[in-house]
């Protein structure tokens, strides 16, 4: 069930980061950790260094890419939703660490205060000031600069090196945690796993990481701004479901970088169908049939057989109708689903593969597809979904579109007593 | 949300960096003008007290600073320890090590250089700035003479009334910068010398027969000074200890209460040693400081 493995990848984050509170506790008692406000600072110091650390290293083992994650998190992209807000979390953490224990030192005098925050002869301290300062450089970049994707994820790599000084810091800096063997030992290694997950990424999965040689069959152009590339296997065929994604680099200059998909096929052919929004997407206009394409994946746990009801709504936003492409595409003629395709653009224009959607529904009394025009209608809401397919009730909800458009649904649907574990999402936020 | 998070501790961590390292940076510029020594007076908010700033100590004659003597004290309450053959007392520090008072405490009256340049084995050297820190504490060197006094030099930001005590001529100490001309001064420790001190300014308590000023600690008191200040001068151990209808402290006040140690009643001790920690103790309670040293009642 989509909610419950949504919360077993939160149990995992969550008992990663809060087990060294257990030797922490153990290690002195509580009414000598809160005795005063000064006391309470540098315990709250400690542990916001221990969480925050633990939370780091879970922000970069969730970055590995790997397989189980897929499973552990219901898809990779979720995986990464869940990266990003663990390691923002963890960035607070960090970012309070020095100054709670700062105060510590306030009480011997505000000038030591100011000595301990500021580069000293302690090389232990030091290490832990450089990575701090290299995160705050480098998570500014991902929050506030609009970075070219490729040079964000190339700047995004040098957290590993962070990491690599926080670990340094963590022990060499005199602390509870070189005092206790069991924080010790579960801290580094748990930096040990953090730190493999990077190297695994950024390293060792040109090596490890299987990829799959693929050649372009068919650039088709489905409207001003979305094209179709069509795909077949020149090695080993890669098995996929529909609704899946893969990361794709194409042998072609200005298209190398490796980006994400959703694959809108079925079947032995592969196909991503791609909305020009930035450099590289619009680049892909200009893809040439012959390209060799290298492809990693696939990742990702949304498809429509994954559900509680088979009577179900589908929402797609714009390009968002990929991975529903890819079902209906791979719909038989007969069977006991019941779906509602509710596709929202801003015009017809923008339908894309509207004509073949409802080539598809047809045939198939089952399968109906619902053009909404927000210029017309304005932005799609749960009612309006309601009315579309009458009712809400008894239905599992597959969302893929806007960050803004989903939240809004979701938030719409639960005020109708719609249950999470029947809502599911395609986050592609942040990959 | 997110990005809101970020943003937020962004902001608390600019400030709280620029906040803190302002304030130190004032308080630097405030005892640049006021210090006695320099290189020892920028060190917090004791540099007001010239006796803490300099090494040298008038030495009366009577004790030498020796490991047999340093191994006296070895407790929690009365810590000396022997650094690169200097004589440190660490009683008042003890509360405010950033690494835990119990990981100093093991070296109460006895060598601690080597247990100091790598911090108990970790490998790592303290700062520089803790190399400055601990110059607070310095007692004297190895082999020097001291006071006739055997007690700790505990703590106290009030330095008493010159006492009835003979002033012994103390062989001259090779450190030329002696600050306080009464420093020697010999007091004995009494109920009468405690019962002297019996205001919120200058405030004694004789807990289990020994003595404590908790002067600078009364506003930082959980219960507030006035549940102190009935006791100032007088015999506190029933209540401090709950048996006599006062609150039941905990170890850690225990602990606290251990950095304002004077002395035990019957021990003598002298201006010099008082004043040396007053220091110390003035940071152990946390406080603003509150200036001079007072010679009232």
């Amino acid at each position: 069930m989509k909610t419950n493995s949504t919360k077993r990848g939160w149990l995992a984050i969550g008992a990663i980061s809060l087990f060294p509170l257990l030797p922490w506790l153990a290690l002195k008692p509580l009414s000598v950790r809160f005795a005063d406000g000064w006391a309470t600072a540098m315990s709250l110091g400690q542990l916001t260094g221990l969480i925050g650390m633990a939370m780091f290293a879970s922000a970069l083992i969730i970055s590995a890419r790997a397989k189980w994650l897929d499973t552990l998190f219901n898809g990779l992209n979720l995986a990464y939703v869940r990266h990003h807000q663990v390691g923002a979390i963890s960035f607070a953490l960090l970012l309070l660490h020095p100054l709670l224990l700062a105060i510590k030192y306030g009480q011997s005098s505000w000038q030591s205060a100011a000595q301990f925050l500021l580069p000293s002869e302690s090389a232990a301290l030091n290490y832990g000031k450089a990575s701090l300062a290299l995160m705050i450089l480098l998570l500014s970049l991902t929050f506030y600069a609009k970075l070219a994707y490729q040079t964000w994820k190339l700047s995004h790599k040098f957290l590993g090196l962070a990491y690599f000084l926080a670990t340094l810091h963590l022990l060499f800096v005199y602390s509870d945690t070189s005092q206790s063997f069991v924080l010790k030992a579960y801290m580094l290694a748990l930096s040990f796993s953090a730190l493999t997950a990077v190297f695994y990424r950024t390293v060792a999965s040109r090596f490890l990481v299987r990829i799959c040689r693929y050649r372009v069959v068919a650039v088709n152009r489905i409207n001003d701004t979305v094209v179709e590339i069509v795909m077949e296997h020149e090695g080993k065929e890669m098995p996929y479901n529909p609704g899946q994604f893969i990361f794709i680099s194409f042998s072609q200059p200005g298209l190398a970088e490796r980006h994400p998909f959703t694959i809108s096929s079925s079947g032995s052919q592969l196909s991503v169908a791609v909305k020009k929004l930035g450099d590289y997407t619009s680049g892909l206009v200009g893809l040439k049939t012959g390209a060799i394409a290298s492809i990693e994946g696939p990742y990702g746990r949304f498809s429509y057989l994954r559900s509680v009801n088979k009577k179900q709504v589908w929402l797609a936003g714009g390009i968002g109708i990929t991975p529903f492409l890819g079902m209906a595409r791979s719909l038989g003629e007969v069977s006991d689903y019941d779906i509602d395709l509710v596709y929202c653009v801003k015009n017809a224009g923008e339908a894309a593969f509207a004509d073949e959607l409802k080539m598809i529904a047809a045939s198939r009394p089952w399968f109906r597809v619902h053009l909404f025009f927000s210029d017309e209608q304005g932005h799609i809401s749960a009612s309006g979904i309601s009315q579309t397919v009458g009712g809400l009730k008894d239905r599992d909800y597959f969302l893929c579109g806007p960050p803004t458009m989903m939240g809004a649904i979701k938030a719409q649907l639960k005020n109708y007593d719609i249950p999470n574990e029947l809502i599911h999402s395609e986050e592609f936020a942040m990959i | 949300m997110i990005k809101k998070i970020v943003t937020f501790s962004l902001f608390i961590f600019v400030s709280g960096l620029t906040g803190i390292v302002m304030a130190g940076f004032l308080v630097a510029q405030q005892k640049c003008g006021t210090a006695l020594a320099p290189g020892t007076g920028l060190l917090g908010e004791s540099g007001n007290s010239a006796a803490t700033s300099t090494s040298g100590q008038v030495s009366p004659g009577g004790v030498v600073l020796s490991s047999a003597e340093v191994s006296k004290h070895n407790s929690g309450n009365d810590c000396w320890q022997i650094i690169n053959g200097k004589v440190y007392s660490l009683s008042s520090y003890l509360n405010q090590h950033p690494g835990g008072a119990e990981t100093i405490i093991p070296y109460c009256g006895k060598e601690a250089t080597a247990a100091f340049s790598n911090k108990g084995n970790q490998g790592s050297n303290h700062s520089d700035f803790a190399w400055q820190l601990l110059d607070k504490y310095l007692v004297g060197s190895l082999g020097q003479g001291m006071p006739s006094s055997t007690s700790s030099p505990g703590s106290s930001q009030a330095a008493p009334k010159a006492p009835a005590g003979a002033v012994k001529p103390g062989l001259p100490d090779n450190n030329p910068a002696v600050a306080a001309t009464k420093a020697g001064d010999s007091i004995s420790l009494s109920a009468a010398e405690a019962a002297k001190h019996n205001t919120a300014k200058s405030c004694w308590l004789v807990v289990s027969g020994k003595i404590y000023d908790v002067s600078s600690y009364l506003s930082k008191h959980p219960a507030g000074a006035g549940a102190i200040t009935p006791y100032c001068g007088k015999e506190a151990t029933a209540v401090f200890s709950g048996t006599g209808g006062g609150h039941v402290h905990s170890s850690y006040a225990w602990g606290l209460l251990g950095s304002f140690y004077i002395g035990a009643i019957g021990q003598s001790t002298t201006a010099s040693t008082i004043q040396q920690n007053a220091a110390g103790a003035q940071a152990a309670a946390q406080q603003a400081p509150s200036g001079e040293d007072d010679e009232d009642d």
